[in-house]
């Protein structure tokens, strides 16, 4: 690896589909960089600070050391910074920001759950989760704001329970967890994203020879919407997470491997779906999900 | 016998008030199934939710199939009965067990004493002809075989048949003199 060569990044980090640019530059930054410049970033939603988050791991696990990120703009610095971003110990940044200009933790800013580490171990996980769920329940009226419905709360408990547990027992890896609200415009989206850098569905799945998919992304597909499962008889995780979205009308992105699976469901129109199926994508390792609602 | 879950739980070190995950599952499996000892024979285990909010998939598959499945298999009759559980955990104790009979080809339902999303008290996947069955036999306490019959319009055989299974799936009760008991 050539010393201090430095990328410049995109600005692509403002949804999963925008980060797929990122990941294309994913084999120059593990074999040619050593510093990622983010001075042209305007924005990072969550699924895309996680997907940076699992490629600096991946990055510093290849090459054993940590990719610099420099010329962070403030708003950006401050916003990983309130996420807990650097406290994962992945990157190294330059500490530019003076404390005084770092988002403080009051109330109003409690829209957020930071990110938290999910083990690969059952134990430590578990009380991970437990973390996870005491802490968004805590803020769920802050988080939530933009939701009325007196079920919500209990659907997305169930959401981040159901897709957390899928972590340790299937991606043999550990993962990060982290939720937003944010504005876009005048619609508020509140963005629940779970990552691994683990063996991904189609792996999870190599043994399991009764299983008839054409495509990485059909795989997905049927992950979600059947109760196929890669260590029992059969699993409940994604179809619940899958029906619990769809009662919410909202949006599932699911990336794993070089495929990726959207769901969208019609808001005026029951009963009505939409599967976008993408295959053929750079490789990227484990799986990524991002559950989005808009106002 | 009535079991307190929200009480269970916080003895059990469960991240109350919801009950999730597979390791928190079988411990309060466990736990449960060590008291169906002090249960008589023909006893009613009636698990109490107030309190409790989410019950995953993964909790129901490690509790409530498992003990679902000893009642249908246990030498001891004995019952499950719920009560007082939120709309997510019915949601979610439904979605797993109409996965589970459908793959396993096995009904495994529950019965409870708070009406349902079915318009029903029970949880799971009974038919419209076993729904009404459970159904007369709340309202009526108890039936025989020609009761069922007359009430249903099923052929005696039939109507017998399908008591036994709701009966074998411990839906119904059935007393010593062959007639049929809610649960």
């Amino acid at each position: 690896m050539a010393e201090s060569e430095e990328l410049i990044a995109p600005d692509r980090f403002r949804d999963p589909y925008d980060f797929e640019y990122i990941i294309d530059l994913q084999k120059a930054i593990y074999e040619h960089c050593s510093e990622l410049n983010l001075s042209r970033v305007s924005f990072i939603e969550p699924f895309s600070m996680l997907q940076l988050l699992l490629m600096g791991r991946n990055y510093l696990r290849k090459s054993g050391n940590r990719l610099k990120l420099t010329n962070i703009p403030i708003q950006i610095y401050q916003y990983l910074h309130r996420m807990d971003f650097f406290k994962t110990g992945v990157f190294s940044a330059e500490d530019t920001v003076n404390n005084t200009h770092l988002l403080k933790r009051s109330s109003f800013s409690r829209r957020v759950l930071e990110i938290t580490e999910i083990s690969n171990k059952e134990r430590e996980s578990v009380k991970a989760i437990e973390n996870i769920i005491g802490i968004f329940r805590k803020r769920a009226e802050h988080i939530l704001k933009h939701w009325l419905s007196s079920n919500i709360m209990d659907y997305f408990v169930t959401v981040i329970s159901e897709i957390c547990q899928n972590i340790y027992e299937h991606s043999l890896d550990s993962g990060y967890c982290a939720m937003q609200t944010y504005s876009i415009g005048r619609r508020n989206v509140v963005r629940l994203s779970i990552g691994d850098s683990g063996i991904g569905i189609r792996k999870s799945f190599d043994h399991v020879g009764d299983i008839v998919y054409n495509s990485p992304a059909h795989l997905i597909e049927l992950a979600l919407t059947t109760l196929i499962s890669s260590k029992r008889e059969f699993g409940y995780g994604l179809c619940q997470v899958n029906a619990i979205v769809k009662k919410l009308k909202g949006i599932i992105f699911i990336r794993s491997g070089n495929a990726s699976v959207s769901t969208l469901y019609h808001k005026q129109r029951a009963d009505s779906s939409y599967f976008f199926l993408k295959n053929d994508l750079t490789d990227f390792d484990g799986t990524q999900i991002s559950i989005s609602l808009t106002d | 016998m009535i079991i307190n879950m929200y009480s269970l739980g916080e003895r059990l070190g469960c991240s109350l008030p919801d009950l999730i995950t597979r390791p928190a599952g079988r411990s309060v499996y466990g736990y449960l199934n060590s008291a169906l000892n002090d249960l008589e024979d023909g006893g009613t285990m009636v698990l109490d939710f107030s309190g409790v909010k989410v019950i995953d998939s993964s909790f129901i598959d490690e509790m409530f199939v498992k003990i679902l499945l000893e009642a249908r298999k246990s030498s001891k009759v004995f019952y499950i009965k719920l009560k007082n559980f939120s709309e997510i955990a019915e949601i979610n104790i439904n979605l797993v067990l109409r996965s589970y009979s459908l793959h396993k080809n096995k009904k495994i339902v529950v019965i409870t004493e708070n009406i349902c999303h079915n318009n029903a008290f029970f949880i799971g996947p009974l038919s419209d002809e076993e729904k009404d069955i459970v159904e007369f036999l709340r309202i009526n306490k108890s039936a025989t075989t020609e009761d069922v019959s007359r009430f249903s319009g099923l052929p005696t055989r039939e109507a017998e048949m399908i008591l036994e299974e709701l009966h074998a799936a411990r839906a119904v009760r059935k007393d010593k003199a062959g007639n049929f008991l809610s649960v």
